[in-house]
């Protein structure tokens, strides 16, 4: 055929050769070129509003050549982040702001924290969420932290002792509450908008405070240099949010109690009198190890009501005085103090969200869940009628594992 | 017959092209959630649309395999005459270009959002075309064999992007299964579920180059029922995983591939939705191209196919960038002129054919169809 001989000749195929060759030429530069040298990675973003409600976003920008070489290298005297903010009629263009400021672009993909000042958390966080899931850096995965009384960039001041990078900080903190008190709470950006977006159900978001030491005589902190670390940050307690407005905290009983309830409890202790001896001030410490709750929402005489079982497992962790597990009696009497305690703080979190009137713990959401004909007929218009006084009664379910390596506390007589 | 084309193409891989057809789309934008309105039911309307996907798609395969040795194009003239025949060839010809020009769309606009917002979307458009009609040119043979190896890559990673997942899933976002304002909600995203389906007609071009024609029943209803259940099981992964927020999402696969994240180690996964993003679609591309242009050149009663496949190809590639403006025209476009266009253009296609076909074979004696 005609064609087939012209298109696979020798001279074309030489000439194809040489023209593809010289088309890699241009293909070396692309439009989205981002050199890593050229970035600047956000670690930490704060969120506040200001009185004329504009935005001001503050981040943390890795330095890193101030870490590069880990340990084994004497590192550089300079403070491995850069702290800078700037100030828009909105988030992004706030964000913007940094061009003038920064050398290198921000790039957002790495970024672990969104701390949100207190007024931005109660005029509504809505307003500047929306970026974070529109634009294609950052993950959901950012960790939502709400400023107690405070506002962002004054938390975002906070540096930790044994991390360099205050991002670790707060990661390893954040583990540490999670795994170890479950007195706050982790919640992503994607789990927060979940919450946002689901019926029945408002979002919660750990609270942070700001600890501010002063300079003691003795001074034993660490040093920077010259620079005192004389900021830091603890997780504390739980921001309840209606909607997208902060309206109110949960101290950190309260945070455990929703813990409880929502499943959300990973281990945590609980300090309770020793058994048969009433007297005493609290002294036996147990660790729950393990929790499990189910909400049932029930109707009686027409009435919503809500039921709350939670199984906890636990283990005797430490006895001040004299306690002997093994006299059948005793170890009974602990779980019950153990029960009674977990009980005690999920009534705690019920009061307190039914007195700040937001269904934290998703008790409407049981309902849309279980019962969707009740919510949609006429639950979910009046649910806000119902649910400062809806009924909640609680059973737990406590047992207690283990002893650690010893049974029976050893006797001082 | 003037077939035109040499290649012939087993059974499997006939289904594997039917399969990369069709989850493009969900791959790229997922235009038919967008439409859910509960989000706890968006599953349902996937389950549903392939279901009903299943009767449609027997009676496309049935009647091609009724002429076995004939495209949609030359039995439509065998059946309708030769004016009325070569008018409807050349409207199918023309739906399919703009299926190409679509799929190409989506796949520039979804590299433009999610990857490369500054590089002008052009770029690739020419980019996929100019390689998808290259694929074309070198027959049917060289793009299925890309297919069969990908329906496979495609299944896995979209399976793995699910599974990975489950750290962070949400099983109470899938219940209720309630319907509070009756079934209506359902029609529009079925309907688009279902619309996607009539792609489906494309497979009336491949069933003569079948080794077995008579397979292409079977593989095109499997393809149904594989495609059906990979679209409920990413469905139900991906409203586990966004929730509520799920029919807000522009790119939801490609969110969900953001999403994992194994012990702050196994993450950033995207890239590799990237790649079947440009495979699947670039394969989806070269298949129509190739359609449209065996169509053309089967209308035309041409010798060759090939040389029409770079003005096809060009045609595709300014259609796909005049076409559409932004992304939101794409979407709509997909969400409402698509499903009403294809909602009447298949039924339509079907009635004609088989109420021709039939009074052929009463008038014939019952021999119905060309000879092999």
């Amino acid at each position: 055929m005609r064609g087939e001989s012209g298109w696979h000749s020798i001279i074309f195929r030489r000439y194809a050769a040489i023209i593809s060759l010289m088309l890699c030429l241009f293909s070396a530069g692309c439009w989205d070129r981002h050199e890593i040298e050229k970035l600047g990675f956000v670690l930490v973003a704060g969120l506040d509003i200001e009185k004329n409600q504009n935005m001001t976003v503050t981040v943390q920008i890795a330095k890193p050549f101030t870490i590069a070489g880990g340990f084994s290298r004497p590192q550089t005297d300079e403070r491995p982040f850069w702290l800078v903010s700037s100030s828009g009629t909105t988030v992004f263009e706030a964000i913007r702001g940094f061009f003038k400021q920064s050398p290198r672009r921000l790039f957002w993909g790495h970024n672990r924290f969104v701390i949100i000042g207190e007024d931005l958390a109660r005029s509504g966080v809505h307003q500047a969420l929306d970026i974070f899931d529109r634009e294609g850096e950052p993950r959901r995965r950012e960790e939502i932290l709400i400023a107690k009384g405070k506002r962002a960039s004054d938390l975002m001041q906070s540096e930790f002792e044994l991390e360099r990078l205050p991002m670790e900080g707060f990661e390893g903190i954040s583990e540490n509450v999670r795994q170890g008190l479950s007195t706050s709470l982790v919640v992503s950006q994607l789990e927060f908008k979940r919450a946002l977006e689901g019926e029945g159900i408002e979002p919660v978001a750990s609270g942070v405070t700001l600890i501010r030491r002063p300079v003691p005589a003795q001074d034993v902190r660490g040093y920077l240099k010259d620079d005192i670390i004389s900021y830091s940050a603890a997780y504390d307690g739980a921001a309840a949010f209606k909607e997208d407005r902060l309206v109110g905290w949960l101290n950190t009983r309260q945070t455990r109690g929703l813990n409880w309830i929502s499943n959300r409890a990973r281990g945590g202790i609980v300090t309770v009198k020793r058994p048969h001896h009433p007297e005493e001030k609290d002294s036996v410490n147990l660790e729950v190890i393990r929790s499990h709750s189910r909400i049932i929402p029930l109707f009686e005489n027409n009435h919503p009501k809500i039921e709350i079982k939670i199984t906890a497992e636990g283990n005797l962790d430490e006895s001040q005085k004299y306690l002997d597990p093994l006299n059948d009696s005793t170890w009974k009497a602990l779980e019950a103090a153990l029960s009674a305690h977990i009980k005690n703080e999920a009534e705690a979190a019920v009061t307190q969200a039914q007195s700040l009137n937001t269904d934290i713990m998703g008790f409407g959401r049981a309902f849309y869940c279980d019962k969707p004909a009740a919510w949609y007929g006429d639950l979910k218009q009046n649910w806000y009628d119902i649910f400062p006084t809806l009924e909640v009664q609680i059973t737990v379910e406590a047992k207690l594992r283990r002893t650690g390596l010893l049974v029976r506390t050893l006797t001082s007589h | 017959m003037n077939l035109l084309e040499h290649g012939r193409i087993s059974g499997r891989q006939f289904m594997a092209l039917l399969i990369i057809s069709r989850m493009t789309p969900v791959i790229l934008i997922c235009t038919s959630i967008n439409l859910v309105k509960y989000s706890s039911t968006a599953w349902v309307n996937e389950a549903l649309g392939s279901l009903l996907a299943l009767p449609m798609v027997w009676l496309i395969a049935n009647l091609s395999s009724k002429y076995p040795d004939q495209t949609i194009v030359q039995y439509a003239e065998t059946l309708l005459g030769r004016f009325f025949g070569k008018t409807i060839g050349l409207i199918f010809i023309i739906t399919v270009v703009m299926t190409s020009a679509t799929v190409l769309r989506s796949l520039g606009e979804t590299i433009t959002i999610a990857m490369m917002p500054g590089t002008p979307i052009l770029v690739f458009l020419l980019m996929v075309v100019f390689l998808a009609a290259n694929a074309a040119r070198n027959g049917l043979e060289v793009y299925t064999r890309i297919a069969e190896i990908l329906a496979f890559v495609t299944i896995f990673i979209m399976a793995m992007l699910v599974i990975l997942n489950y750290n962070i899933m949400d099983f109470k976002e899938l219940k209720p299964l309630y319907f509070p304002e009756g079934i209506a909600p359902l029609i529009p995203p079925t309907s688009s579920v279902l619309s996607y389906f009539c792609e489906f007609f494309v497979l009336a071009m491949l069933v003569p180059y079948l080794r077995k024609p008579q397979q292409a029943v079977r593989f095109s209803l499997l393809a149904v029922m594989i495609t059906g259940s990979m679209l409920v099981f990413l469905c139900i992964g991906m409203t586990a995983v966004f929730g509520g927020t799920v029919n807000s999402l522009s790119l939801p696969a490609f969110t969900l591939a953001r999403q994992v994240s194994l012990m702050h180690f196994f993450e950033r996964i995207e890239s590799l939705v990237a790649i079947v993003w440009f495979f699947a679609a670039g394969t989806k591309v070269a298949f129509t191209l190739w359609a449209a242009s065996v169509g053309f050149a089967q209308l035309f009663q041409l010798r060759d196919y090939r040389p029409l496949v770079y003005p096809v190809a060009g045609i595709v590639g300014s259609l796909s960038l005049i076409s559409y403006s932004s992304i939101v025209e794409l979407i709509c476009f997909l969400n409402r002129p698509m499903i009403v266009f294809s909602f009447i253009f298949v039924p339509l296609l079907l009635i004609l054919f088989y109420s021709a076909h039939i009074m052929k074979k009463h008038s014939s004696g019952g021999k119905a169809g060309g000879t092999r």
